[in-house]
């Protein structure tokens, strides 16, 4: 909005300043950047012993997926004709796959593309969430309720077929699935954005704001985003696992990185040829999957419990 | 309320009184929805980046140049996609409408033969993990909000918690491994065993055990739904059980139960005729809520079990990207969850009848 219009736009607003005064006790003006990352301070997370197990599982599994490839000398595509299905030994200590290749290797490598796809998922979901959430809240009429609209139709969608499809039309790979996983968690993070920005927006200090001949964008971004920032990202954090189970059984399913690169879901379908031969084919890398979930959930839940405590979220 | 009907309701249809026109109204808002759906799908499968002519035409040969638009012309004109939009829409609807929904790519099976046989499978297990689901998450979220606050509680809520995002795929996979392969106590793939020679009348095993007289086919058909039915309850039982504790224990609250236990009832008798039927409404909604994930569950569940429903169809057409079976299957998941998404909110209304009034 440019300042001419945010002029135009203060006459109604005084009018109706006296009604959302009444009850806005909001926080003072300019209210800090620092807000959101502050949500955090003070507060103390990792309080239970579980809570403090999934933290730990969660870093090791990180650092394995950053730092593994270096430690780990085998290489994960390399195949050896001699050693199929081979037990563990010293030269592959997990033993090999249905072609030879290095298990352990495999693992360690293969931990990378769940975690990409699970995290950029959800910081995709988090920017087109919040930027619809945002728009939808702050312009309310017409741009609203489209928005809203659309937002509806997509939650009324089951969403692993909404994903499935958009996989479909874009075909399978890591690019697809992070868009598809995105977009489709990216309705519910909107309307949680949208009712705490109308919320928000109602506030003396927007009003403000606003009065002051500040544009719409930076009053989004300045001002009501920093004091939506806690609730918000409490639901991207409960978004993490969610997008977590959604990306290791996509990827399950073939609709993800395409082999021969390793890639735990993948590991788990193709060593289901394997199931009574070798069953660790597909137990350790649906154990490992189960185990990053799970520790998403409980961080998940943790960080919620941290950065929103009063459960706005 | 349900996602769905949300959307409804909030484009203020005309509302007339009384619970029959409360269901009419439902009834004609079905339709709705469904085109709103069939849209949807039309528009992720034609107007996104990757179109199928160009995949197809693709094929895996590696095609010199010309070879390969000229295929890409050639496929794109037999699926009609090289008509505008707006006729290959009306097509679409039309197609949709007298249910000519195309043939398979591959082979020469018609989407409606493919589905008729998949749905009922899919069906069945849903059905089946529903009500394994309600079982578990009703007598757990009771147990753990009668004794709330002991370990019981906690460690219910702690599983709740795990149990809302679990990738069921390494579940089911896990659990093939444990009862399949180690116990050996369950068969691992499939619906029947094929030496059984099952041919559908209905398509519902425990309908054509009746019907044909067979029930030799009861035991294995049960045996073949445990491990994908209890994989797929887990996921959903988990968000039950938190719903009914929190119900559970708002209710335990109100006046009629202090009342109940001073006229002398037993502690089962309150939680059986006064708690749990004036529980039971946030529940059944969850129910309808949950459902589409169940759904979305079932399509990971059956690939994991070779159980051959439409999920597992759907995903097979999408790795071979047989788009009209893509189109049809996706279409028949997203009628189920409407249609149960409805029964539900019906259902809901029946239960409370100060929901008639809207």
């Amino acid at each position: 909005m440019s300042e001419t219009g945010a002029a135009v736009d203060a006459a109604p607003a005084r009018a109706a300043a006296p009604a959302p005064a009444a009850r806005a006790s909001g926080p003072p003006p300019g209210a800090s950047r620092r807000r959101i990352l502050g949500a955090l301070r003070g507060r103390r997370v990792a309080r239970s012993w579980p809570a403090l197990l999934a933290w730990l599982l969660l870093a090791g599994l990180l650092l394995v997926a950053l730092l593994g490839p270096l430690l780990v000398q085998a290489d994960p595509l390399r195949q050896t004709s001699s050693e199929l299905l081979a037990p563990g030994s010293p030269g592959h200590p997990l033993g090999t796959d249905d072609l030879g290749r290095d298990e352990l290797a495999r693992l360690v490598h293969g931990a990378r593309p769940l975690l990409l796809v699970s995290f950029t998922a959800t910081a995709l979901a988090a920017c087109v969430g919040a930027l619809v959430g945002l728009v939808a809240g702050y312009a309310g009429g017409v741009v609203e309720q489209v928005l809203m609209r659309l937002v509806d139709l997509a939650l009324a969608f089951p969403s692993v077929l909404l994903v499935i499809l958009l996989v479909a039309a874009a075909g399978p790979g890591t690019v697809s699935l992070i868009l598809g996983i995105g977009i489709s968690l990216a309705p519910g993070l909107a309307r949680l954005a949208r009712t705490l920005t109308a919320r928000e927006a109602a506030k003396d200090y927007v009003v403000a704001c606003r009065l002051g001949g500040t544009g719409a964008p930076r009053i989004l971004v300045r001002e009501v985003l920093p004091n939506i920032g806690g609730p918000l990202l409490a639901q991207v954090v409960m978004t993490l696992s969610i997008a977590a189970g959604f990306a290791a059984g996509l990827s399950y399913l073939g609709l993800g990185i395409q082999p021969p690169q390793p890639d735990w879901g993948y590991m788990v379908q193709a060593g289901q040829e394997f199931l009574f031969s070798a069953p660790r084919l597909v137990v350790l890398p649906a154990t490992l999957t189960l185990l990053f979930v799970v520790a998403c959930n409980f961080v998940g839940d943790d960080l919620r419990d941290a950065l929103d405590p009063r459960g706005t979220a | 309320m349900s996602a769905v009907t949300g959307v409804l309701t909030r484009l203020r249809l005309p509302r007339p009184p009384g619970a029959a026109g409360v269901f009419l109204r439902r009834l004609a808002v079905i339709p709705v929805v469904l085109f709103a759906l069939a849209s949807l799908v039309f528009v992720a499968i034609r107007l996104l980046p990757g179109s199928p002519a160009t995949s197809l035409a693709g094929g895996g040969n590696t095609a010199s140049a010309e070879e390969f638009s000229a295929n890409e012309e050639r496929v794109a004109k037999a699926l009609g996609l090289d008509e505008p939009l707006l006729t290959q829409y009306g097509d679409f609807l039309n197609d949709l409408v007298h249910l000519r929904l195309g043939t398979s790519f591959y082979g020469s099976n018609s989407v409606l033969g493919l589905l008729g046989d998949a749905l009922p499978a899919t069906v069945e297990l849903t059905l089946a993990a529903m009500t394994v689901a309600v079982l578990l998450g009703v007598v757990t979220g009771v147990v753990a909000a009668l004794r709330r606050g002991s370990w019981v509680d906690t460690s219910t809520r702690a599983v709740a918690t795990v149990s809302f995002s679990l990738p069921w795929f390494a579940l089911g996979v896990l659990a093939i491994v444990v009862f399949g392969v180690w116990l050996r106590w369950l068969p691992v793939l499939g619906r029947l065993p094929s030496a059984l020679d099952y041919r559908p009348t209905t398509g519902f095993v425990l309908l054509d055990a009746i019907l044909q007289d067979r029930p030799e086919l009861v035991w294995p058909w049960i045996q073949h739904l445990i491990l994908p039915t209890v994989t797929l309850a887990l996921s959903m039982a988990g968000f039950i059980t938190r719903i009914v504790r929190a119900s559970v224990l708002e209710v335990l609250g109100d006046d009629f139960v202090r009342t109940a236990r001073m006229k002398g009832l037993g502690e089962g008798a309150v939680v059986r005729r006064h708690v749990l039927r004036n529980a039971w409404l946030p529940i059944v909604t969850v129910l309808g809520l949950q459902f589409g994930s169940l759904l979305g569950g079932s399509v990971v569940s059956e690939t994991v079990f070779s159980y051959p429903g439409v999920g597992r169809l759907l995903v097979q057409a999408v790795l071979q990207r047989d788009y009209p079976v893509v189109q049809g299957a996706a279409l028949a998941i997203a009628l189920l969850f409407t249609l149960v998404n409805h029964a539900v909110d019906l259902l809901c209304t029946v239960l409370d009848p100060r929901l008639r009034k809207g």
